[in-house]
Order: structure tokens, then C-alpha cells, then sequence
């Protein structure tokens, strides 16, 4: 009878150091430790996505970019309008605009998601009507 | 030492009702076949052993959901979903079973397995009342702690991994919402920012409360109560699957087992 105490001990010893010693040592010690589960949910989600505001001229007036567009609703815009993913298709998406706008500057602030929060993008300065 | 020794010995021989393991054991499979079962489908993959695979996998989730050879099944279901996780997700490189969901999924099983999972509402049970016996729903106690365990490792550890600015700062939860509704024009409505501070903060603390309120008795109940109201959220707002049913289906094991037994005696027949 002794030894199924010790076994289910054993066991629960065992599986309890590996449910929290395994992310402990990797989360918090930061040890590379191959197969240990560590629970970092949603990490790198929404690291994909850039918060763009375009400003038209040299009075810097902010474009309503989708209406520009000519989406009256944002829930009418394909999603790879609505969503920009990274510097690169928010310059282009610029470029657009500036052809809808008939403008001949157009600048933008733009940052996008990473897994420590927002990080500025591109030049402010920039102007995207110039080829 | 000799106090601590009887401590032990009493922890490990401690018994409970079966009820509310029981109860996992048939809704585990439920959110198994629900997230995965397509995948199990045998046109899906027709090589010979795959096809193995997927008959083994529906017989052992189909008696672990019946309730046939309870413990066995179960534990079966678990080896399966440690091959699945390491072997087909790490190293055959099928992604979707690397998820943290997904790991869930599959190894609880093998928590599972080492409770007396097939006490109650099952055909082992059932088999033996036919057979004259009249076991009582009562088994040992301990496994179902280990999944609790499990449970605040995954609360404790979720929480730590947001314990940084860009989570505090409420950028993070900016990110969700514009990634998932709102495209890339930050929102103008007043209060937004300071909203996803607040929504991103009361996460965090409310995440460390529940790893650490489901072992405390006197609030345990009100802390799972937030616990339901947290994952009714996520999961209309968020693509979880079937993460956040898997936590409100494991909060009966968090519960005491006689106040499982008690309500579920209470709902079908009346008797206390």
C-alpha cells in the first residue's frame, strides 16, 4: 500500500515540476528549454497590422482614407484596404490617395504593432505623391 | 517530519466524488471531435498509417466519451495527443496542433487519466451495476489537483507573459481590436485608449487572481464567477476555438467535488 503512495507522489512531483517549472525556467528565467509548454497566448497577434493617418498638402489636412477611397462604410472595404500590414502597403496605399485626391503631397504618420506595443514607421516627411 | 508524512499519506488516499471528473471525461472528447474531429475525417489523409491513426483516435475519444474502459481510453486519448502536439505539430510541422489550445486539447487527457474519471455517467458503471455491484461514485482524489495545477499554470503564466509595457500601456489590446474590427484608423470615439488600459490591466490582475483564488476555498467562488465572465468575452471578441469552453469545462474541477455532486444531484433527480 506504501509504495502506491509514493507513486502517485512521485507522479504528481513529477507532472506538477513540468507544468510549472518548464514555463517558469523559460518565461521568467528565460532558459531555452526544448518541448517545456510555455503559455505566451496571443504573442505575436495583432503584431500584423499598422495604425496609418494620412495627412494631405502642406497644411497637413487629415484624408478620410477609405471615403477617399470610395467606401463610404469601413465594413465595405476589402480587408486588405482596411487592414495595412506593414509601411510598405500603407506608401502604396498613399499613392492611391494621392491619385484620388488629385494632390501633390501627401505625408503620413504611421506605426505598427509589435509584441511590446506600437513602433513608428516610415519617414513622416516623406512625401508619397513623388514617384 | 512525521506530520508531514501523515499529511501525505492523506492527501494521496483522500476520495471524492466522481462526479465532476466524470463530467470532464464526457465533454473533453465533445471539444476534441469539435475542434479536430474533420481533421480525423480518413479521406483527409489516406495514408495507411494515418488512416490507423484516425480509427484509434475515434475509438479511444468515442470510449473516453462513453465512458468504456474509462482511465484506459483516457489515457490513450492522451498518449494520442502527446504524438499529436510534439510528434505531428513539432515535428512534422502541422501548425494548427502547435497552438496552446490545442496543446490543451491533447494532454489533459493524460491528467485526466490518472483521476477516477470513469466513476459516474458512464458505461463502466453502468456495466458494473448490471454485473450486481453497486460501486460508489467516490475515487481518489489527487489527479484532479494536478489539473488544477495545470489550470493556475496556464492563468499564472498567461499573466506573466503580459506583465510588460506593451500590454500595461494598453497598445497591445489596440492592436487586437484593429487587427480584428477596426482596420488601420486608429479609433477617434473619446475614452478609447484609456479603455484598453483598463480593459488590458483588469486582464492581467484578473488572470494572477484566478492561478492563485481557485486554491483559495473562500474565494473561489467569485473568483471563477469573473473566470466565466472573462471567457465569454474572449470568446465572442476573439478567435480562441474551443480554449475558452476547455477552461469553463475545467472549473468544475476547480469547485469542490461534493458541491458538483450535490448540484448535479440536485438538477436530475432532486435528491441531495
Amino acid at each position: 500500500m506504501r509504495w502506491k503512495i509514493w507513486l502517485r507522489a512521485g507522479l504528481f512531483a513529477s507532472l506538477t515540476l513540468w507544468m510549472l517549472g518548464g514555463p517558469f525556467a523559460t518565461q521568467v528565467l528565460g532558459l531555452r528549454v526544448p518541448y517545456v509548454k510555455r503559455w505566451l497566448m496571443f504573442i505575436g497577434y495583432g503584431t500584423d497590422i499598422c495604425d496609418v493617418r494620412y495627412l494631405a498638402g502642406p497644411q497637413r489636412t487629415p484624408v478620410q482614407r477609405l471615403e477617399t477611397l470610395g467606401y463610404e462604410h469601413r465594413w465595405e472595404a476589402p480587408r486588405k484596404v482596411r487592414m495595412l500590414r506593414d509601411v510598405d502597403q500603407a506608401r502604396r496605399q498613399g499613392r492611391e490617395i494621392c491619385r484620388a485626391l488629385g494632390v501633390q503631397e501627401l505625408t503620413m504618420d504611421c506605426r505598427c504593432g509589435g509584441i511590446r506595443g506600437w513602433k513608428p514607421q516610415g519617414d513622416p516627411e516623406e512625401n508619397l505623391c513623388t514617384p | 517530519m512525521h506530520a508531514l508524512r501523515a499529511r501525505l499519506v492523506a492527501f494521496f488516499s483522500k476520495e471524492a466524488s466522481t462526479r465532476s471528473v466524470s463530467l470532464v471525461r464526457i465533454g473533453w472528447p465533445l471539444l476534441l471531435w469539435s475542434r479536430l474531429g474533420s481533421d480525423f475525417v480518413l479521406y483527409q489523409h489516406i495514408q495507411p498509417w494515418r488512416i490507423g491513426l484516425s480509427l484509434l483516435w475515434y475509438a479511444a475519444t468515442a470510449a473516453m466519451f462513453l465512458g468504456l474502459f474509462s482511465r484506459l481510453s483516457t489515457a490513450i486519448t492522451g498518449a494520442l495527443g502527446i504524438f499529436l502536439y510534439y510528434g505531428l505539430g513539432h515535428q512534422m510541422g502541422v501548425e494548427p496542433y502547435t497552438h496552446h489550445h490545442t496543446y490543451l486539447l491533447f494532454t489533459l487527457p493524460v491528467l485526466l487519466a490518472l483521476t477516477p474519471c470513469g466513476g459516474s455517467f458512464s458505461l463502466d458503471r453502468a456495466l458494473a451495476l448490471r454485473r450486481g455491484d453497486a460501486p460508489r461514485e467516490r475515487g481518489l482524489d489527487w489527479g484532479r489537483h494536478l489539473i488544477k495545477v495545470q489550470l493556475s499554470a496556464i492563468y499564472l503564466f498567461g499573466a506573466w507573459s503580459k506583465t510588460e509595457w506593451g500590454h500595461a500601456s494598453g497598445e497591445r489590446m489596440e492592436q487586437y481590436f484593429m487587427v480584428l474590427y477596426q482596420g488601420s484608423d486608429y479609433p477617434v470615439w473619446p475614452g478609447f485608449h484609456w479603455l484598453m488600459v483598463a480593459l488590458s490591466v483588469t486582464v492581467i490582475l484578473l488572470e494572477y487572481a484566478i492561478a492563485l483564488g481557485i486554491w483559495l476555498p473562500s474565494a473561489r467562488k467569485w473568483i471563477l464567477g469573473f473566470g466565466v465572465i472573462l471567457h465569454a468575452g474572449i470568446y465572442v471578441s476573439l478567435p480562441v476555438a474551443t480554449f475558452s469552453a476547455s477552461m469553463l469545462l475545467l472549473y468544475l474541477l476547480a469547485l469542490a467535488p461534493e458541491t458538483v455532486h450535490g448540484w448535479v444531484a440536485r438538477q436530475v433527480s432532486g435528491e441531495e
